[in-house]
């Protein structure tokens, strides 16, 4: 009761000598403290954390990329070991065609830790099965243009592969809103034969 | 007012630490893609010589304790005939600091593996 009494002296006193208008700046600077937490907290989570997250993953998906292009150009250069070397005595380079999809997909397999039959492994980069769409050597009649429209000059071999892969943070939750839980990750690499001449 | 100041100063910290918090997490991606590159050139020189040498193995050694990898442990195929198959496999420990929490730091080590395999090159006539 006391206290109560106090506080209604106090205002009464205030009231009198503008101090109600020293109480409403105590409470608008309150406010505005606490709105300055909710517009840092809001420009966190819908500015800062969303932009870097996109950031992040276009860098997560750069680097898977370029470990499967890796592994993809490994894979082509492989193949030469399946050009047919009695065909070159006669100066033509020709592939065992029989070879060449076995060794690509045997190094392919190792290289993105995949079982045989491209399956993935615990811990491959790969989230499902991985698709080879085309495989293709060329060893004449140049220029060509490959399947994906780039021109090859001299002996190559052209892959596209299809890697399914896991986006991570806001992306996966999109993802997963459509229905869908990979990205397929598409990976084209033409690969000149090293011929020395 | 000087409410105001103190949550601005506090929530200002609070938010570089964060935003260098997010910065921080690329450093071991791009470390590792640092290594891969390195890796690959000399899975190439690899290719091309038929195993890996003394000296690229040396120089590679090299290349990673320059990178500030420690504890690097090489281990490649010496000797593969034309078509053999050559291996690859480079394990190090990448130690760095990064944010435990708001104000204070913690080191880390992360353990990076490079491994490939490919196949000895037949260099055409």
């Amino acid at each position: 009761m006391a206290g109560m009494k106090s506080g209604k002296a106090r205002a009464a006193y205030g009231a009198g000598s503008g101090g109600f208008r020293y109480l409403a700046g105590i409470k608008s600077d309150r406010g505005t403290a606490a709105f300055d937490i909710v517009i840092y907290t809001a420009l966190i989570i819908f500015v800062i954390l969303p932009v870097f997250a996109a950031v992040f993953e276009k860098y997560l998906i750069a680097c898977k990329a370029q470990v499967v292009k890796d592994a993809v150009d490994l894979s082509n250069i492989s193949v030469y070991n399946a050009i047919n070397t009695g065909s070159l005595s006669k100066t033509a380079l020709t592939f065992d065609n029989s070879e060449v999809a076995d060794i690509y997909r045997q190094i392919l397999s190792k290289n993105l830790n995949l079982n045989g039959d491209l399956t993935p492994k615990g811990n491959s980069v790969a989230e499902a099965a991985v698709t080879v769409d085309s495989l293709v050597g060329y060893t004449g009649g140049f220029p060509v243009e490959c399947p994906n429209g780039k021109t090859i000059t001299r002996p190559a071999i052209h892959s596209l592969v299809t890697v399914p892969v896991r986006p991570g943070l806001y992306r996966q939750m999109v993802l997963s809103l459509t229905g869908r839980r990979y990205i397929e990750m598409k990976v084209h690499v033409d690969t000149d034969i090293p011929l020395d001449k | 007012m000087p409410d105001r100041g103190i949550v601005f100063g506090v929530l200002f910290v609070a938010m570089i630490s964060f935003v260098v918090m997010l910065v921080e997490i690329f450093l071991p991606v791009s470390k590792k893609i640092e290594m891969n590159i390195d890796c690959r050139s000399a899975m190439l020189k690899m290719e091309l010589e038929g195993g890996l040498s003394d000296t690229e193995r040396h120089r590679l050694e090299t290349r990673m304790s320059g990178q500030g990898l420690t504890n690097v442990n090489i281990g490649g195929t010496s000797w593969a005939k034309q078509g053999g198959e050559l291996k690859l496999r480079v394990d190090a420990d990448y130690v760095y600091s990064r944010f435990s929490s708001i104000f204070s730091r913690e080191n880390v080590t992360l353990h990076l593996v490079y491994d490939r395999t490919s196949i000895a090159r037949k260099v055409l006539n």
